[in-house]
Order: structure tokens, then C-alpha cells, then sequence
């Protein structure tokens, strides 16, 4: 994955795996890839009005609006706990404005146990967020900033919500990101006919799991042949065979995330899995299936 | 105000309880009864399981269900089919191993002895109460306000009764099929004129719970209350199930709850 190594290719998405803790009485966290925290602005932020969650078929529509403890509550307060583990930390950053972005990766830079930053370019759940993430203009703008600010490893992570995400992880990685992520959830709504008016509180959110997982290997595969810098697929997996699939695609790296609620040693079973069937079929290396569909 | 038990995460496990029997009490109303549990596994009145309706994708998320009781390896959870989830758990034949994670939530804090509780639980609410009388101390009094639609949905309690302290059922249904013709509120705001209670506990829609707090607070009285909202993970990874509090603060209804302290609830933003 760039400067860094990995023990294995699979991490949480962002956002559906706390800071960890939530997790860490249930499997041993060292057993991942890397730990990717949920996202962090300068300040605690309360996120959206509840309802928050609406189950769809074979997904789920949420609009958390990135509710967190702020910079400094993670550092004070989740940061201690997350010493205890070895995987690469990958902190998820979000912002209002590239000054916020730069000034959260900035204050997380100094600490050792930060391996690197995963920029949420896409969360469709506020408002600003998703600015920057849909013009290739603001994609470099953003990304050039943050490359100024950290030498640490630079993820930029992509919203399949516009109409030609391999050109934004081109911009992306022009302006010197190390990997793409891709993708965020697809906006969407739910509306109570009853009521007449929208489910969610915050009226839209993002739609995640089994359900989008087509969508998201799309973005992958068109990335794999637009960049030459690894890219991490995410997107709906819940099981062994998805995983392999977005390898194939062309993913170095997946993410699991809606997963992670229903069955929360998705990941563990997972990283299992894939040994288990790379090893029946002699397979040594990640990187030799690493977008093989491609021919 | 009301002190509640906190569980940490780590209590939380992955079991794989079989199915003892499911017990139909009316239309779409039943009692689920799982064994099978590890030694380890030690739920407090009003914790829940995280249970998984499939394997498959579909329905997606766990569905959280209060435990009723848990005694000598037996867990008994009063479910109501409400939707896809609920349905295919009803299906699960005796014998079946299903995919469950828990104890999870907070709980009624402990009726001590000397104690004179109040408990008004509605429907499927009940169950949580039953497993907080169940734990009741000897010595303490208990009045249980129970509110069903119809008789038809009262499941038999008898087991709380015979029991060192003493556990009173107030039976109330809509349509006056059986003991009080109207709310269980209306029960309880009766009793709480003959009577000063320690605590009030409540379970159930959230008009009633409403209600419910309404006549604690009036009298100054204790209430703790379990909420229902959708949940995620039940981990407090997601929070997706959040409430408000009336600071404007979000609680999540999975670790922070799902039995909370009724001052704590924002009981008119719903």
C-alpha cells in the first residue's frame, strides 16, 4: 500500500467501526489490516437528528452527519486506547473547509501512532463535504493542501455520486495522493407515505451495504485503469467472495462496513476466507489477482 | 437521578443459542425460548440480545428483543411480528441455532428489599419489567400495571407469584375484555395516590412511557424508562440509535440505554 505494509488487506470503512473499542471484547483487533477510525473534524461535532438509520432491502440508509469527538477528544480520549494495537491507524478526516481538513491533519501529523489519513472528500451527509469532492478542481485543491501538510500516507476517499469518479482519482492522485478509496455511500431518501414526509431526520443520507456493492466495483475497476496508485475497494462486502472480487477489479485493499453491524467478525472471516481460497487455488500473492479481470 | 448499570462492551458476546420452543400467544405474539448459553453469559433485567433473523442479506440488520427472563439456562424473549425480521424468527423450530449477540444495554437498576416499586409496561413492553420483578428482592413490593389491547394477548404471569416478595399484576385492556376497561396509566395513576413509591419502571409505546413519566415527575418520583429505536450495530459503533436528551445531546439507546433515566428524555421532541 504505498510506504506502508500491511499484514493482510482488510480494514474497516470508516464510520461503521467507532475508534475500535466497540469492537475490541469481541475479536482481537491486532488480527486486522489496518484500523481506520471514524471520522474526526477540529471540533466535537453533534451530528444529525434522529431517525438516524432506515433499513432498506439488502442495505441501509443512514445519516449519522459525522457526529465525533473533535481533534482534540481523539486524542485525549481514543487516541490511548488505540496504543494498545499494532495495525496501521488510518485516521478518516473530514471538513467544512480545506483550512479545517489541513488544520486536523496537521494537529494528528506529530503523533506517531497516526500511519496516515483517509481525506472524506464524500460524506453526502453534511453539507460542504461533498464540494470538494465532485469537481476534479476541487479535488486537487484539497489534496495538494493536505500533501503540504503530512508526509504521512494520503488517502483520498471518493463519492460514486458524480459522473466520472476515475477523473477525480486521477486529480487525486496528481495532487499526490498515495491511494483512492472508493467508494462512500450513494445518497438516497426513504419517504413515510403516512406521514408525508421524509424517514430520515436530516431528510437524505447514504445508502451502504450488500445492495451497492455492484456499484462500487464499478468505480474500481474504471479507477484501476485510470491511476497507477493503489486503490481500496469498498463497498457491500460481506463475505470472502466479494472481497476477491474487488481484488480483482482491481483493489489492493478492501474496506468492510455495513458488515461489520450484522456480523461483526465479517472482517476475521474475511481475512480467513481469502487465505483459505488463494491457498487451494496456489496463490502467494495479493498482488497476483490484483485486477486480474481486467486481462 | 436513577442509577443504571452501564455494561461495558466486553460483556457482550457472540452465542449460538438454540431454539427450546416458540410459544404462540395470539396472532403475530409469541415467546421465544433459547437455551444453550455459556456460563459466562449473566443478563441483567432489561438488557437485550442482538438477534439475526438470516444468514442471508436480507433482512439485513439484528434486531434487538429485551430478555423476559433468564432462568436456569433458559432465555425467554415476548416478541411481536411487526415485520420481516420478527416473522422469520417466529419460524424457528425447536432445535435451531440462531445467531445472537448480547447481553447488550443498560438495566433496571435492582428493586431492593423494603422497596415498593411501580412497574407500567404496554404490550410487548412487559418484558423487561418481568425480568426486573423476577430479580425483585425479597421483601420488596412490587405493583405491576400491565396494558394489552385485548385479552386474547395476556401471556400468564403466575410464575412471579409464590414468590418471598410480593408481586401485585394490574391487568388493564382497550377493549375491556379483561380487568381494567381502558390504559394501564390510568391504573397506575390510581395506584400512585394510595401509595409512595421508590421508583417507577416503564416499558412500552411511547405514549404510554410518556404518560408514565408525566405521573412520576409530578410526585417526584424515580422513573426509569427502556426506549425503542431502530438500531444498528447495538455496539455503539454507529450511532444510528440515537435520542435526544433535554440538554439537545445525543444518547445512544444501544450502550447509553436502552433503559435510561426518564428525566433524561427529551419525552415532547418525538
Amino acid at each position: 500500500m504505498g510506504s506502508l505494509t500491511l499484514a493482510n488487506p482488510v480494514m474497516p470503512a470508516s464510520g461503521t467501526f467507532g475508534y475500535g473499542e466497540e469492537f475490541a471484547g469481541l475479536f482481537d483487533l491486532n488480527r486486522l489490516g489496518a484500523l481506520v477510525s471514524k471520522a474526526v473534524s477540529t471540533l466535537p461535532r453533534h451530528g444529525n437528528p434522529p431517525p438516524r438509520l432506515v433499513e432498506l432491502k439488502s442495505a441501509l440508509l443512514n445519516s449519522i452527519g459525522l457526529q465525533n469527538v473533535g481533534t482534540q477528544g481523539f486524542i485525549e480520549k481514543k487516541l490511548p486506547f488505540l496504543h494498545d494495537y499494532s495495525p496501521p491507524l488510518i485516521v478518516n478526516v473530514v471538513g467544512d473547509s480545506v483550512e479545517e481538513y489541513r488544520e486536523v491533519v496537521e494537529a494528528l501529523d506529530p503523533h506517531e501512532r497516526v500511519s496516515g489519513f483517509e481525506i472524506n472528500l464524500s460524506c453526502p451527509n453534511v453539507k460542504k463535504g461533498l464540494e470538494y469532492g465532485t469537481t476534479c478542481a476541487g479535488v486537487e485543491r484539497i489534496t495538494s493542501a493536505l500533501r503540504a501538510g503530512t508526509r504521512k500516507p494520503l488517502w483520498i476517499k471518493l463519492s460514486p455520486n458524480v459522473s466520472n469518479p476515475a477523473e477525480l482519482g486521477k486529480a487525486a492522485e496528481g495532487a499526490g495522493a498515495d491511494a483512492i478509496v472508493a467508494i462512500n455511500t450513494l445518497g438516497g431518501m426513504v419517504i413515510d407515505i403516512e406521514k408525508r414526509r421524509p424517514v430520515l431526520g436530516a431528510r437524505f443520507g447514504g445508502v451502504s451495504g450488500p445492495a451497492i456493492k455492484a456499484v462500487a466495483m464499478k468505480v474500481v475497476w474504471q479507477l484501476h485503469e485510470a491511476v497507477a496508485v493503489p486503490i481500496i475497494g469498498v463497498g457491500g462486502i460481506t463475505r470472502t467472495e466479494d472481497a476477491i472480487e474487488f481484488l480483482m477489479a482491481g483493489a489492493t485493499a478492501v474496506q468492510v462496513g455495513t458488515a461489520n453491524f450484522v456480523n461483526p467478525l465479517t472482517m476475521i472471516e474475511v481475512i480467513e476466507g481469502m487465505r483459505e481460497w488463494m491457498g487451494e487455488r496456489g496463490i502467494k500473492k495479493i498482488r497476483e489477482i490484483v485486477g486480474a479481470a481486467h486481462g | 437521578m436513577a442509577v443504571h448499570q452501564r455494561t461495558r462492551q466486553s460483556e457482550a458476546q457472540l452465542l449460538q443459542p438454540k431454539v427450546r420452543k416458540v410459544v404462540d400467544l395470539a396472532r403475530r405474539l409469541y415467546l421465544l425460548e433459547l437455551e444453550g448459553f455459556p456460563e459466562t453469559f449473566r443478563p441483567k433485567p432489561g438488557q437485550f440480545l442482538h438477534l439475526r433473523p438470516t444468514k442471508e442479506d436480507y433482512p439485513l440488520l439484528r434486531r434487538p428483543i429485551s430478555l423476559q427472563s433468564y432462568r436456569d439456562g433458559v432465555a425467554t424473549l415476548l416478541i411481536r411480528e411487526v415485520g420481516i425480521g420478527t416473522e422469520l424468527l417466529h419460524r424457528a423450530r425447536p432445535g435451531d441455532c440462531l445467531d445472537a449477540l448480547g447481553p447488550l444495554g443498560t438495566a433496571y437498576s435492582p428493586v431492593r428489599s423494603g422497596e415498593s416499586v411501580l412497574m407500567v409496561g404496554g404490550g410487548v413492553g412487559v418484558a423487561p419489567l418481568v425480568a426486573a420483578a423476577l430479580e425483585a428482592e425479597p421483601g420488596a413490593l412490587v405493583d405491576f400495571c400491565y396494558g394489552v389491547a385485548t385479552a386474547g394477548e395476556i401471556q400468564s404471569l403466575d410464575f412471579l407469584s409464590g414468590r418471598e416478595n410480593e408481586i401485585r399484576i394490574h391487568v388493564s385492556t382497550d377493549d375491556g375484555s379483561s380487568g381494567h376497561h381502558g390504559f394501564c396509566t390510568e391504573v397506575a395513576e390510581r395506584l400512585l395516590e394510595e401509595r409512595r413509591y421508590a421508583k417507577i419502571f416503564t416499558c412500552g409505546p411511547w405514549v404510554m412511557m410518556r404518560k408514565a413519566f408525566r405521573l412520576g415527575s409530578e410526585r417526584k418520583v424515580p422513573v426509569e424508562a427502556s426506549l425503542e429505536v431502530q438500531m444498528g450495530c447495538g455496539l455503539g459503533a454507529c450511532l444510528g440509535c440515537v435520542y435526544e436528551t433535554p440538554d439537545g445531546d445525543f444518547i445512544r439507546s444501544c450502550i447509553d440505554g436502552p433503559v435510561v433515566d426518564g428525566y433524561g428524555v427529551s419525552w415532547e421532541n418525538h
